[in-house]
């Protein structure tokens, strides 16, 4: 899969973390993009959302792509600049995850 | 004013109640009838039979089969010679001999299909100090085996005379399907109860939904005392619309948390029918308890002999008839005698509401889910057949809601998951919903009729 790839299937699954959360608070909802801060104090999502996103993300590659990967590891919360801070970051770390095999999950 | 009685032996007074019922049915077994005589004679072979093998007081004796004609005699014989008695179902086959080796047992009685048993004996004794207690005592003992969900399978001990004496108290007299298993407490009671009330025991012949409904119609059963989780299969299958279940007047449940809807839906499909929630724990035996109404989760537990007390949410119980310990884990009883039973449970005024085993909470980033009532609310979207949710250790919030959902025609995972949240969403806190979901065709039950709950 190319990274490109990757951030399209990540924008689908973000954006409708965004409605539900949307609904949820009863605000308006915000647009995913590849730059929307996932974590932080400017986070668009709270850490019950994003950790559901990110379960999203392993299940949907591993069941429609059969790319199975473990994005929440130590390895990946001990990180200087963390791949959960946006999608762009996040969609980098699987493609580095898949390319090192050592790193991939078995599900 | 002492009972005259007291002192006797429970299987010399039973055998006096059996001889009150004599031409009357005690155990019907494959749709045939045994009368208490047929069952007075059966003891009096076996007795035979077990000291001509040089069994007597203080030997451990598993007994391996099912309720049967044979099982129930061959226990009594063992009570009487003041044995340890070791009852292991067919089910638990592949531990059978772990089990026979913790209960360092003497001697084993294999039932067969044709309800003929076969004694060998073991050499496995090594002298624990609670068997040995209980041989100096000169008292029958019982060993049985938790279920191990959470570990390995303990062993527990009682003393049977302590155990066997409240059944003396004449109760309500029910032809009963005995559908919970012969090594589990509540089969234990479910089999003393009957024949000191002079009921019957109908044997299912096997414990499927169609099975325990054609005993229940064939031999006109009143009581079944069965699990949740049966009670769920029973109204999803539809099946048990063929059979006419009239005869029915109470259902009992316990061992594991009831969900709403499936007690609701119970009450509608059988209108005629006291249900009635059980509490009991293999370690304190069952204790006495009493439902607010048919509709209601709330139950009074406890009984003369029993004392209740809420610590930190949890239930805990002092009883006059406790066990004499595990034989392979220490004691759980604090100082005073009182045993912390783990669920989890809301006081209102005299009734609890049983909320969950503590080990089964989930911890989601410091809050407290209960699986049962995550469950209970995803239970309610249509289409789903059942659901069992679970928690997975995870590195960001500590663990996070992982729900298991059964579907007889499958969806994908997402698809269920997008489901579950707008379903959820302002029914349940948002850390309640599940971050991950996953769909099987397969029973998400055991074969002792529990949900199984554990996520991998």
């Amino acid at each position: 899969m190319s990274k490109q790839e990757i951030v399209e299937l990540m924008l689908a699954l973000l954006q409708q973390t965004l409605d539900a959360h949307n609904v949820d608070e009863g605000g308006a909802a915000a647009r995913a993009t590849s730059e929307l801060a996932l974590i932080g104090e400017e986070a668009a999502v709270s850490s019950m959302a994003l950790v559901s996103f990110i379960a999203d993300v392993e299940s949907t590659l591993a069941e429609d792509h059969g790319v199975a990967v473990t994005l929440v590891s130590e390895q990946a919360l001990s990180r200087k600049r963390s791949p959960f801070r946006n999608i762009d970051a996040l969609a980098d770390y699987v493609v580095e995850l898949v390319a090192t095999p050592a790193e991939i999950g078995q599900g | 004013m002492t009972d005259p009685g007291a002192d006797q032996n429970h299987i010399d007074w039973q055998l006096a109640r059996f001889a009150e019922g004599a031409g009357q049915p005690a155990v019907i077994w494959r749709d045939r009838e045994y009368s208490f005589s047929d069952l007075a004679a059966g003891y009096h072979e076996w007795l035979a039979r077990l000291t001509a093998a040089g069994i007597g007081p203080g030997a451990s004796v598993a007994v391996i089969g099912d309720f049967s004609p044979a099982s129930v005699s061959a226990l009594m014989a063992l009570v009487r010679l003041d044995c340890i008695l070791v009852p292991l179902a067919r089910e638990s086959r592949d531990q059978h001999a772990q089990f026979l080796e913790i209960a360092e047992v003497d001697a084993t009685i294999t039932l067969d299909d044709a309800d003929h048993g076969v004694i060998a004996t073991h050499p496995l004794r090594r002298n624990h100090p609670l068997l040995t207690t209980l041989r100096e005592r000169g008292e029958p003992g019982l060993v049985l085996f938790s279920s191990g969900s959470t570990g390995k399978p303990k062993a527990i001990l009682h003393a049977l005379p302590q155990l066997l004496e409240k059944f003396r108290k004449p109760r309500h007299c029910y032809r009963t399907v005995t559908f919970l298993l012969f090594d589990h407490i509540g089969g234990f009671n479910t089999l003393f109860y009957t024949l000191a009330n002079l009921g019957c025991v109908v044997v299912p012949e096997e414990r499927s939904v169609r099975m325990v409904c054609r005993g229940i119609e064939r031999h006109g059963a009143e009581l079944l005392p069965t699990s949740p989780s049966f009670l769920n299969l029973l109204l999803l299958g539809d099946s048990y619309r063929d059979f006419d279940l009239s005869s029915l007047k109470l259902v009992t449940y316990g061992t594991e948390v009831m969900p709403e809807r499936t007690l609701e839906q119970l009450s509608e499909a059988l209108p005629h029918v006291r249900l009635q929630q059980t509490y009991g724990l293999s370690e304190l035996g069952i204790l006495r308890s009493k439902s607010a109404s048919n509709r209601s989760l709330l139950v009074q537990v406890g009984g003369e002999d029993y004392e209740t007390k809420v610590v930190d949410g949890t239930l805990r119980i002092r009883a006059k008839c406790s066990m004499l310990g595990y034989l392979n884990a220490p004691s759980p009883f604090d100082a005073d005698g009182w045993f912390d039973t783990g669920d989890s449970v809301i006081q209102d005024g005299e009734y609890y509401r049983i909320l969950g085993r503590v080990t089964e909470i989930i911890n989601v980033g410091g809050q407290k889910v209960y699986p049962a009532e995550v469950e209970k609310v995803i239970a309610e979207i249509p289409g789903f057949d059942d659901v069992a949710v679970a928690g997975e250790a995870h590195l960001l919030l500590g663990n996070i809601v992982v729900a298991t959902v059964q579907m007889r025609e499958p969806l994908p995972a997402a698809e269920v998951k997008r489901r579950i949240h707008e379903h959820c969403r302002g029914r349940l806190q948002p850390y309640m919903l599940p971050a991950k979901v996953k769909v099987v065709t397969e029973s998400l039950v055991n074969s002792r009729f529990k949900k199984v709950r554990r996520a991998t």
